[in-house]
């Protein structure tokens, strides 16, 4: 299942590419807008300096140091001026997680406005599931504080980095094991339709830890996918000359499609498995709400209230 | 046959007299020391016995002598806790939260054994001891609560040329490591540990208390130390090991002698892995090089080996030849930082990182700068409380062009995923934020803050050299600074002698470089104001055509007070390149020309060898913008941002 789930998670996503499409669109465009206020910090220091060309034949890190440096560049305002778009595509992303869980879930084509009247029917409910899974996941950052509290006490700085790292190794698992819980939630919410989402997370909670090992192998394949590309990605941006950015603005941005590819993919193949999973276990997976039929016990022999009149003969 | 065995005589007796004649010391020996320490390792301390023999050569009877007690700056209240406290940075704190942790130094006895007045010597028959007559001072700030200097009176002086035997019994308790000194575990870096005595320089005793911000200064002599210490310890030290004897108690003691230093440091650790090496210098003596590695930190054992190699190698090129017999690089353990980059005669303590990226060479940088002191704190010996650029900024300059040659002038200290910075810009960047703060004649302890006497004293020295390379030419420069160690090596050398030095190698007066780099705080900054090419025929409209003739204006603006001469280069869109001098001494200077071509670019300091200079993006300006480097940055930037965005969605 969990095999046929992963092939079925990218077909889905491939047939829609379309919501792919849109959501890299939008991280784009909020990328692009982001770089408003650094365009204008850096264009009044840089455009018209000779030295800029030190950042654009190779990537002179005293210069932009320097630049840093300098009062001219505001670095709070930069960051004002410009982390807030990733905070939007946050909101984005949690807005339409709904729409793209229905699409894939029908696996047809929504139209426009389908896509975004079942976003928005199934907004509350996912920010209400996004609540709750700050829970756990705030339990792995004290997890993750904890391994590094014992890795900065050891004293051989060796064991301390495979401490760390087996720290870092298990907590992206842990994190994995929650998101692969919540992503079921979040399709259960859709495929059932789920109001009471405290239940609703609990009860994916059950599904997941009775399938986990299907599940965590999904999630890991897809994950080990996207790692593979990101590393792969990061070292072809590393050989592009220094002077052709435009190549390399270009190899990160499919980097960063990939990424965005991978994360779709888990949720696509969530859905399909979910869909295997209702069938295989009909009872535990569906909660029937049609009312059992009540059997009416007949009524006991009432005593005559007045006793019957003779037969007349 | 009796010629023949007269000859074989006459051999054997030469032989030692021409190894004593090549054996001449080095420095005139002030100070011998000869110091027996037993180590207790559970309890990271010591205890010794120390016999100074003091020569009098200060011309003057002496009857007061300051020393240098350093491991009580440990200690609450202490002026290096204050400062520490105050103005926070690198090593500071106490090396503890309770006395446990924290270092002191004892003296529990002291005692004059012997005299001498320069003819003849002897030994007292019985010791005076003097212990009631030591007492702490506070030179510098009066501080009754530091205890880093004491000073003893004798009862009678000794004569000019005399000499003075004490002898000094001490504990040590080591703090855990900090300010260059310390255990962490089972490793120990004992430095500062033994009571110094004081420098008689330029007329006075001169023995400061141990600052925040200031480093050592003591006199020149010999060394003898025997340290005992647990059996299955491996040990390093200042000089040359001379023996070392099992006592059968699960100790064992070393002997250590050293000639020519004037401080003496030991490490211990049984954890150490020992890589031992060697390097022949230019005049044929061989230097053992004894590399003390945790297992931790093999990953860096090459790198270390290759800059310590490669510093001989270019500072024997450059500056002149090391004259010791042995190298000692101490690799600090794990949480052992404090003890790291630290220079002690003919021993280094270096520095790295559990999976340093090799592209950082933050582990060669280290190596070779604390080598690079052998020459300055070391063999020449400034005065590195009074004028610590004299050591750390002229080793930074000396960094700076050693690594420079061994790594790149672009990427002697990064070169990594295409990005890059050599040393001298690293320097640079260091001098910036503090460039018009303090003085780099200002007292170590004086600086407004540690950041300043980082800035000033390392990054802004060598700023100051690598910009005198732009007025006098680099190799004047690199002779100046040999010319420096050679006639000044093993004295005690003053900034004055340093600046006469130069201003004599390069063949003129700089004194107007120094007043304004180096004892003032002017800062250099020169710009392009503005630059225009406007149409020279005022009728011609806005279209201008082919073969136009334009008038173009360039003015060039000193905005610091620092004044000297620059130059600027113009360039127009038909190929011409004019090259213009300016002596910068008005405030703004307008340059000229018509010809029939437009401006393209004017750039001040176009050979960029102003590395004062304190801001390098107005020395230039093109007349049409070009916002490649823009682009570039904003589109990592973008990507930076796109990437947060998908992490946090991955929540979602």
């Amino acid at each position: 299942m969990a095999q046929g789930s992963v092939g079925r998670g990218w077909s889905l996503v491939w047939r829609h590419s379309r919501i792919l499409g849109w959501v890299f669109a939008i991280n784009l465009l909020l990328g692009l807008a982001s770089t408003t206020v650094p365009r204008v910090e850096f264009q009044k220091l840089l455009d018209h300096s000779l030295i800029s060309d030190r950042l654009v034949n190779g990537f002179d890190a005293g210069v932009l140091i320097e630049a840093i440096m300098k009062p001219d560049i505001n670095i709070r305002a930069l960051t004002q001026g410009s982390v807030p778009f990733a905070y939007l595509f946050f909101f984005f992303m949690l807005f339409i997680t709904g729409g793209i869980l229905a699409a894939y879930r029908e696996d047809r084509r929504l139209t426009t406005g389908e896509f975004f009247e079942a976003s928005g029917g199934y907004f509350w409910r996912m920010v209400r599931i996004f609540l709750f899974s700050l829970v756990p996941l705030g339990v792995i950052g004290i997890v993750f504080a904890i391994v590094l509290g014992i890795s900065s006490q050891i004293d051989n700085e060796q064991t301390a980095f495979y401490v760390r790292l087996s720290g870092i190794i298990l907590c992206v698992i842990l994190v994995l094991l929650v998101r692969l819980w919540f992503d079921v939630a979040q399709v259960r919410a859709v495929a059932q339709n789920e109001h009471g989402m405290f239940h609703n997370v609990m009860r994916a909670l059950v599904i997941s830890l009775k399938a986990l090992g299907s599940l965590l192998w999904i999630y890991l394949c897809i994950s080990i996918v996207g790692w593979i590309v990101l590393a792969l990605g990061l070292w072809l941006w590393s050989k592009v000359p220094g002077n052709h950015f435009g190549i390399s603005w270009l190899v990160l941005e499919l980097v960063m499609l990939s990424q965005l590819f991978t994360r779709l993919w888990q949720r696509a193949a969530s859905v399909s498995w979910y869909g295997l999973y209702a069938e295989e276990h009909p009872a535990a997976a569906v909660e029937f709400t049609t009312p059992q039929p009540i059997e009416i016990p007949e009524p006991p022999a009432m005593p005559p209230i007045m006793p019957p009149p003779p037969e007349s003969s | 046959m009796r010629s023949l065995r007269l000859t074989f005589l006459a051999i054997l007796v030469l032989i030692p007299l021409l190894s004593i004649a090549q054996q001449a010391p080095l420095s005139q020996r002030i100070v011998v020391y000869n110091i027996d320490a037993k180590y207790d390792a559970k309890a990271h301390s010591l205890d010794a016995t120390e016999t100074l023999t003091y020569r009098n050569l200060t011309g003057k009877p002496l009857d007061r002598f300051p020393f240098h007690l350093y491991l009580n700056a440990f200690q609450p209240g202490s002026t290096f806790n204050e400062e520490s406290s105050r103005r926070g940075g690198f090593r500071t704190g106490m090396g503890g939260e309770d006395n446990n942790g924290r270092g002191f130094i004892d003296v529990k006895q002291f005692e004059v054994i012997g005299m001498g007045d320069g003819k003849s010597k002897f030994n007292f028959p019985t010791p005076q001891n003097l212990t009631d007559k030591m007492k702490f001072v506070a030179p510098d700030d009066g501080n009754p609560k530091d205890r880093t200097v004491m000073e003893v009176q004798l009862p009678q002086p000794i004569a000019p040329g005399g000499e003075v035997t004490f002898r000094i019994t001490f504990h040590d308790q080591f703090p855990e490591v900090i300010a260059r000194t310390g255990y962490k575990g089972d490793f120990l870096l004992a430095g500062q540990w033994f009571p110094k005595v004081g420098v008689w320089w330029r007329g006075a005793w001169n023995c400061h208390q141990f600052h925040l911000n200031s480093e050592f200064f003591a006199d020149f002599g010999t060394f003898d130390v025997n340290l005992t210490v647990p059996e299955n310890y491996i040990d390093g030290a200042t000089g040359v090991k001379t023996a070392e004897k099992k006592n059968g108690n699960g100790t064992k003691t070393v002997s250590y002698h050293a000639e020519d230093v004037h401080d003496f440091a030991w490490t211990v650790d049984p954890h150490y892995i020992v890589i031992n090496d060697s390097y022949t210098t230019s005049a044929g003596n061989k230097v053992a090089i004894r590399t003390l590695m945790h297992s931790d930190h093999m990953g860096s054992a090459d790198r270390y080996r290759d800059a310590t190699l490669g510093s001989l190698k270019k500072f024997d090129e450059f500056y002149g030849v090391y004259p010791y017999s042995t190298l000692t690089v101490v690799d600090p353990a794990s949480g052992g930082l404090q003890a790291g980059g630290m220079e002690y005669p003919t021993f280094i303590t270096a520095g790295t990182a559990f999976g340093l990226p090799k592209g950082l060479r933050e582990a060669e940088n280290v190596t070779e700068h604390e080598f690079g002191h052998q020459y300055w704190y070391g063999m020449v010996a400034t005065n590195e409380f009074e004028d610590a650029w004299l050591d750390e900024g002229i080793n930074s300059y000396t960094e700076a062009k050693v690594l420079n040659a061994l790594y790149g002038t672009d990427t002697s200290t990064l070169s990594m995923f295409g990005a890059t910075l050599g040393n001298s810009e690293q320097q640079r960047i260091a001098y910036i934020p503090a460039a018009d703060l303090d003085p780099m004649t200002a007292n170590a302890w004086d600086y407004v803050n540690g950041n300043s006497y980082g800035s000033i004293t390392y990054g802004k020295t060598a700023t100051v050299l690598l910009t005198l390379e732009g007025i006098i030419g680099e190799a004047k420069v690199q002779q100046a600074i040999r010319t420096w160690f050679q006639r000044y090596k093993f004295t005690h050398p003053t900034e004055e002698d340093f600046m006469k030095t130069v201003n004599e190698v390069a063949g003129q007066d700089l004194s107007w470089y120094w007043d304004q780099a180096v004892k003032g705080t002017a800062m250099l900054d020169y710009r392009v104001m503005s630059a225009t090419s406007i149409n020279a025929d005022p009728n011609a409209g806005f279209k201008a055509k082919k073969g136009a003739s334009y008038d173009t204006v360039v003015v060039v603006h000193r905005r610091g007070d620092f004044v000297m001469p620059v130059h600027l280069e113009v360039k127009f869109d038909n190929g011409d390149v004019l090259h213009e001098n300016w002596d910068g001494k008005d405030r703004w200077h307008r340059f000229r020309w018509t010809k029939n071509a437009k401006l393209v670019s004017a750039e001040v300091d176009y050979t960029h060898q102003l590395l004062l200079d304190k801001d390098s993006f107005n020395n230039s300006y093109r007349a049409e913008p070009n916002d490649s480097a823009t682009r570039k940055i904003t589109s990592y930037w973008m990507i930076a941002i796109q990437w947060l965005g998908q992490m946090l969605a991955w929540l979602t």
